[in-house]
């Protein structure tokens, strides 16, 4: 692991301006934060020998610094997890260049949070996954999402077990990218229906279908006053909805919309 | 984090989605980031996250039972 006495890490970049009043932002280890001006931005930052371990902990800490920041400024650009560099020139000479890019971030998510939607079937589905092999070594079909969906054998009019593995294997392969593509439609397509419930009530949309733990991640960027609102509509859908499981997520800091 | 009633699926679902996104997005600066996190931690730390929902499950049924975490 990296280590260099001058190491800063690095949270998120703010317009200058400052804070609201409140407690000092404290990072790891509860230490100060310092505010790096890199006018029009503030970059948040924490003198740190070395980065920060890859636990749990150390990116919940990341998230809750980001969280605290965000709520006491009208806009801000977190940065993901891992930022560190090994001292402040270094961390200015890579920021000098995004600074244009970064204020045009800032004005895109100003007064607004991102909000998490994840929609899977009630039932549940089986996660996508490949052909495997079976205990002998031979190939073998994927895990049907379906348990009335056709095997690969029964789509072709063969018995399986006169197929060549090779030949069996690509056609379990060929279903499951045919199954996945019927999910990701799928998929856009509720968010779809969603977005179109709630229309003015959000700024930004970033959709994700999703192979495996639900049907779609949905991120949308909403206005800070829009949030009640927001928030009963998307619980409307969700009970309009009987067949689907709707978990919402945040107000967070808008991750999916600064890059 | 959301605080509208969920079940422990549903809180697990909703810190999965929180833990993408600090992994996942926001601004990435430049090639001199040290820490890359790569397929096999997200594993190891959504196994992490597991443990530590885990326990925090014991731990609420415990104070609700009067019991000692762990404990019979």
């Amino acid at each position: 692991m990296s280590e260099s006495p001058e190491g800063v890490y690095l949270f998120c970049a703010a317009p200058s301006g400052g804070l609201a009043p409140g407690p000092p932002l404290a990072g790891y280890g509860a230490a100060p934060l310092e505010a790096l001006s890199l006018s029009p931005l503030v970059l948040w930052i924490q003198p740190l020998r070395q980065p920060p371990a890859r636990t749990a902990e150390a990116v919940l800490t990341h998230h809750r610094v980001m969280e605290e920041a965000w709520r006491r400024t009208s806009a801000l650009a977190p940065m993901r997890f891992g930022q560190w560099f090994r001292d402040r020139p270094t961390l200015v000479r890579a920021m000098e260049p995004r600074v244009h890019e970064l204020g045009t971030a800032l004005e895109r998510v100003k007064g607004a949070g991102e909000h998490a939607v994840r929609i899977a079937d009630v039932k549940g589905e089986a996660p996508m996954e490949g052909p495997r092999k079976a205990a002998g070594g031979t190939p073998a079909d994927p895990p049907s999402e379906d348990p009335r969906a056709a095997t690969p054998a029964e789509k072709t009019g063969r018995a399986s077990t006169g197929s060549a593995p090779g030949r069996a294997y690509m056609e379990a392969l060929a279903l499951r990218e045919r199954r996945w593509h019927e999910r990701e439609a799928r998929g856009r397509r509720v968010a779809a229906e969603l977005s179109g419930r709630l229309d003015a009530l959000i700024r930004g949309e970033r959709v994700d279908p999703l192979r495996e733990g639900g049907l779609v991640s949905v991120a949308h960027l909403v206005h800070r006053q829009a949030e009640e609102a927001y928030a009963a509509a998307v619980d409307a859908f969700a009970a309009d909805r009987p067949t689907l499981r709707v978990v919402r997520g945040g107000p967070w800091p808008p991750y999916s919309f600064v890059s | 984090m959301s605080d509208h009633g969920l079940d422990l699926e549903g809180e697990e679902l909703v810190l999965t989605e929180l833990v993408s996104r600090v992994l996942d997005r926001g601004v990435v600066v430049s090639g001199e980031v040290v820490i890359s996190v790569g397929g096999v931690d997200l594993v190891e730390l959504g196994l992490r996250l597991r443990l530590v929902s885990t326990e925090t499950r014991e731990r609420l049924a415990a104070t609700r039972e009067g019991r000692a975490p762990g404990g019979a």
